[in-house]
């Protein structure tokens, strides 16, 4: 969880991830952080994101982030 | 069938009727019948084309989920057998036959479309390079009709089945609601491009008739018919002029003429986008919006998220993301990182995704190298904001620049940006069209009078459009709040329909303005 | 239900409302004078004054000089015709003016087409001017009613917002020039003079549509008919066109002749002044035409004077058959002839 909190904080420190609940939706990332936060995620967490994840529903707040994560640990 | 004329609100007023008097169950069907009638009428031969895609897109897409099932069924019911190693090559198996499938259909009918829009384009490219050469022949070009929405019903349904490939959504089992789907006609000729997983929950839900809806749905029909008849069309006829023969007339009048054009296309697209949204909302369906105050965009980046908003998001969900969080290309991501900086590393990739997003962008809006040409300046834009980023944050803040002002400049160097850049494919390919921006800053004559400025255009028609800005530019302001329907409706009643009619009443006559009157009167001067 | 009818009454009520913003919208054209054609104005301070109307389409509008006739005969014409005028727009001006004038004559151009041509040929065009000539709502409804079929509605509804609109931008003060032409329509001369090996290329090529339709005969003897009620003398009459149509339509005669015949049935007066014998000194195919059928201001001075000449002679008694050929034919021999 920290990790993935020290990437956040890498791509846009200004953004209050504990609180945000709209981060897609409230077009407060914007794609090209995305792209940089699915890299960085899969680097670090050494996970393949397919295409499937990136939906508002798993990047709107950091816990959907840390779920889909968890997800797709579960699934390999 | 244009969406403007008495045919269509014939249609329209019929096909409520039906769809509110059938059995809620059976309402989608209501609406595929009506699709595939409006369809018909603009070609019955091309219906083949579009029943090609639709089936075959149900087919791979249950394919494709029986696969998937499969091999996770397997996997379960042989748990405590299998290794990881097994399940991997399992899983790995399930995935090639995923994709050999989702391939092949994919290049049936994205081989269509290309025939279709492309086939030709690419003949005149190797006959000029046979020219070029000095080899003997030429290739004919094919005499081919485009079949109605193939781009757009192509997009939206290939989109389908692409989510389905990847477990974003299940398949559907019946045909003919992927065959809705594919042809649902406010969305057949200009978009939007929806996702199966919001529009069929709205497609095959039941509908009540709701007064509320009706209401706001008509009133933004009439808004979209005065948009596009009383502001769209009424320009048109100015912007032919030109740029069909830009060079006879002064710089300044050629840059009025590109600025009408950014004021014609916008209303001529987003007035389609209100009729169609509109009529949606009278049945009950909530279509996907395609504008947002485009023109107040600060960046062109922002501005593709405002304009055209469903193809924008296709191309990124199907195009962007997919290339630019592959596996290669995260992997040169982190390798460049390594070698030549953050900075670098991050960009790199995302650049790589923007310049085929925007060369398949351009080529999408129109078979020629002006779109092409459009596409990539677009993207180059985009990709030099990008990397420009952390220079443009320096200077903003060496030079301390108020928030409000630069916003507002942001604004209007967008604005002059984006209208300058749509232009050039526009004008009759990209020869042309550059020839239009050089006229704009070589000729520089200042006419002394209104008609000077505008020798093409008369008082009534500039009148009504002015008003029709005027008003587009008002509700912009207010729906970055409030929504403009629930303004409006505040209005007493009497006053309120009298503000429609009023609409009504000018694009009633805008449309007559425009009427060359059947053929020119012999004695028209007398 | 409460909702369906507030619907239908929102609906009607914004019915009502373009209806009213549209007619509101015309008025710039019933009421702004702003085309040649509309001279309903003038007409209506010439109330009461006329004694004489000529009635035609675009071949009597631009032959016929009032201001000529007035002069030589000492009489108050007024020049009622107008382009592609239908027998039926005729026939309604022509009303109007008697009722409100001492009309003692009425001369009634016919041209080749006058009364083969039928309205679905003819097209609303003409009936589109006598609409914007009308001067009182009634009138205009009840033309609106009797001379367009429903299709047309829409047509002459867009055309008339179009030519409001037009009507709103024209600033020009002259356009109305009836106030001295008396209706009359002056247009420029172009040259319409053939060589012989023209003429004789042309010769007898072309066909005319000869069958008179029903619908105009039976206007054309309500026509007669309001005339011999009202004791107005009938002078039919027909206008001078180029040689190259006399030479090139090879059954012009058929379509005269029946004229004649008309004019014997309804014992009216009937002069031919293509058959003038003295065409071809009064009349040179450079200087007195603007096109193929019609006259210019030079060629229509010199036939109305012509005209009054011969009225003049039927008036003191004379009997003017000599001054006529007899037939096209004998026309055409002349007109060959004289180019050898």
């Amino acid at each position: 969880m920290e990790q993935l909190m020290e990437i956040l904080m890498e791509i846009n420190p200004d953004i209050d991830y504990k609180n945000e609940k709209e981060l897609i939706d409230g077009k407060v990332l914007d794609s090209f952080s995305i792209v940089n936060l699915v890299s960085q995620i899969s680097e670090t967490f050494d996970i393949e994101i397919s295409p499937k994840y990136l939906i508002p529903e798993y990047f709107n707040s950091v816990d959907a982030m840390w779920k889909m994560i968890q997800t797709i640990l579960d699934e390999e | 069938m244009s969406l403007v004329s008495l045919k269509f609100l014939l249609f329209c007023s019929l096909l409520l009727i039906c769809f509110f008097m059938a059995p809620k169950k059976y309402q989608w069907v209501v609406l595929l019948i009506f699709s595939l009638a409006f369809y018909a009428l603009a070609g019955i031969k091309n219906i083949i084309y579009i029943v090609i895609t639709s089936s075959s897109a149900w087919i791979g897409a249950l394919w494709l989920e029986k696969v998937s099932k499969k091999a996770k069924q397997y996997i379960k019911d042989n748990k405590e057998n299998l290794t990881i190693e097994k399940k991997n090559i399992i899983k790995s198996k399930s995935k090639k036959i995923k994709k050999i499938i989702l391939t092949g259909i994919l290049i049936l009918n994205f081989g269509l479309l290309c025939v279709f829009k492309y086939a030709n384009f690419a003949i005149n490219q190797i006959n000029t390079l046979m020219g070029m050469l000095n080899a003997k022949g030429t290739i004919s070009s094919l005499s081919l009709i485009i079949p109605l929405g193939i781009s757009f019903y192509t997009f939206q349904t290939m989109g389908y089945l692409i989510d389905v490939y990847w477990e974003k959504n299940e398949a559907c089992k019946n045909p003919l609601k992927i065959l809705l789907f594919t042809s649902f006609f406010p969305q057949i000729t200009q978009g939007p491009i929806s996702n199966y997983h919001q529009l069929s929950f709205e497609l095959f839900a039941s509908h009540s008739f709701n007064y509320h809806n009706f209401v706001y749905g008509s009133q933004r029909m009439i808004w979209g018919f005065f948009k596009k008849v009383a502001v769209a069309d009424l320009l048109s006829s100015y912007v032919e002029s030109v740029f069909s023969n830009y060079n006879d007339y002064t710089g300044i009048t050629v840059l009025i003429g590109i600025f009408f054009y950014s004021i014609q296309i916008y209303a001529d697209f987003s007035g389609y986008m209100d009729i169609v949204c509109g009529l949606c909302k009278i049945i009950g369906i909530k279509l996907t919006e395609n504008f947002e105050r485009p023109y107040f965009s600060k960046s062109i980046a922002e501005y593709w998220r405002r304009w055209h908003i469903s193809l924008g998001n296709w191309f990124k969900t199907y195009i962007y993301y997919p290339i630019a969080v592959s596996k290669w290309n995260t992997t040169l991501g982190r390798k460049t990182s390594a070698k030549f900086g953050k900075h670098i590393g991050k960009n790199l990739p995302a650049s790589i995704a923007l310049i085929v997003v925007w060369l398949t962008t351009g080529l999408w809006h129109g078979a020629n190298w002006g779109y092409i040409a459009w596409g990539g300046l677009n993207g180059l834009f985009i990709i030099f904001s990008m990397w420009m980023e952390p220079i443009y944050d320096f200077v903003k803040l060496k030079l301390k620049i108020k928030g409000q002002i630069w916003k507002y400049i942001q604004v209007i160097r967008t604005f002059i940006l984006v209208t300058f850049i749509k232009v050039l494919p526009e004008v009759g390919g990209l020869k042309a069209g550059l020839g239009l921006w050089k006229r704009i800053f070589t000729e520089h004559t200042i006419p002394n009078s209104l008609k000077a400025l505008l020798p093409f255009a008369s008082k009534a028609p500039l009148i009504i459009i002015a008003l029709g800005t005027s008003l587009m530019l008002i509700f912009s302001l207010i729906q970055r709040k409030k929504s403009v329907g629930n303004v409006f409706n505040k209005i007493p009643t009497v006053l309120r329909i009298f503000i429609l009619a009023l609409l009504i009443s000018i694009l009633i006559i805008a449309a007559c303005c425009t009427d060359s009157g059947g053929g020119g009167f012999m004695y028209a001067q007398f | 239900m409460h909702n369906f009818s507030k619907i239908i009454l929102h609906s009607l009520l914004l019915l009502l409302f373009v209806i009213m913003l549209l007619l509101g919208y015309m008025a710039p054209y019933f009421y702004g004078e702003k085309y040649y054609y509309q001279d309903y104005k003038v007409r209506n301070s010439l109330c009461g004054k006329l004694d004489t109307l000529i009635v035609g389409s675009s071949h009597a509008l631009r032959s016929v000089k009032p201001t000529t006739l007035n002069k030589e005969l000492n009489i108050k014409a007024y020049n009622l015709s107008s382009p592609l005028m239908s027998m039926y727009g005729r026939y309604v001006l022509f009303e109007k003016e008697t009722k409100r004038n001492p009309i003692k004559t009425v001369i009634i151009e016919l041209s080749y087409n006058a009364l083969t041509l039928d309205r679905e040929n003819l097209g609303f065009e003409g009936d589109l001017y006598v609409l914007g000539r009308l001067d009182n709502t009634v009138e205009r409804l009840k033309f609106l009613k009797t001379a367009f079929t429903v299709d047309e509605y829409s047509k002459v509804f867009s055309d008339t917002l179009q030519r409001s609109n037009h009507a709103l931008e024209t600033s020009s003060d002259d356009i109305i020039i009836q106030d001295k032409t008396y209706g009359y329509l002056p247009v420029p001369t172009n040259d319409q003079s053939l060589s012989t090996e023209e003429k004789i290329d042309i010769l007898n090529k072309q066909t005319l549509d000869s069958e008179i339709k029903k619908k105009n005969l039976q206007i054309f003897n309500d026509f007669i008919e309001l005339c011999k009620n009202s004791d107005i003398r009938i002078v039919l009459i027909v206008t001078p066109v180029t040689e190259k149509m006399v030479l090139e339509y090879r059954n012009i005669d058929e379509v005269f002749s029946q004229y004649v015949d008309l004019s014997k049935k309804y014992n009216c007066e009937y002069y031919d002044f293509n058959l003038d014998k003295k065409r071809t000194e009064l009349y040179s195919e450079k200087e007195s035409f603007y096109d193929i059928i019609h006259m210019s201001d030079s060629g229509a001075d010199t036939f109305s004077v012509r005209f009054s000449e011969i009225l003049k002679k039927v008036d003191a008694g004379e009997d003017v058959s000599n001054e006529f050929y007899n037939s096209y034919d004998e026309l055409k021999k002349t007109i060959l002839n004289q180019s050898v």
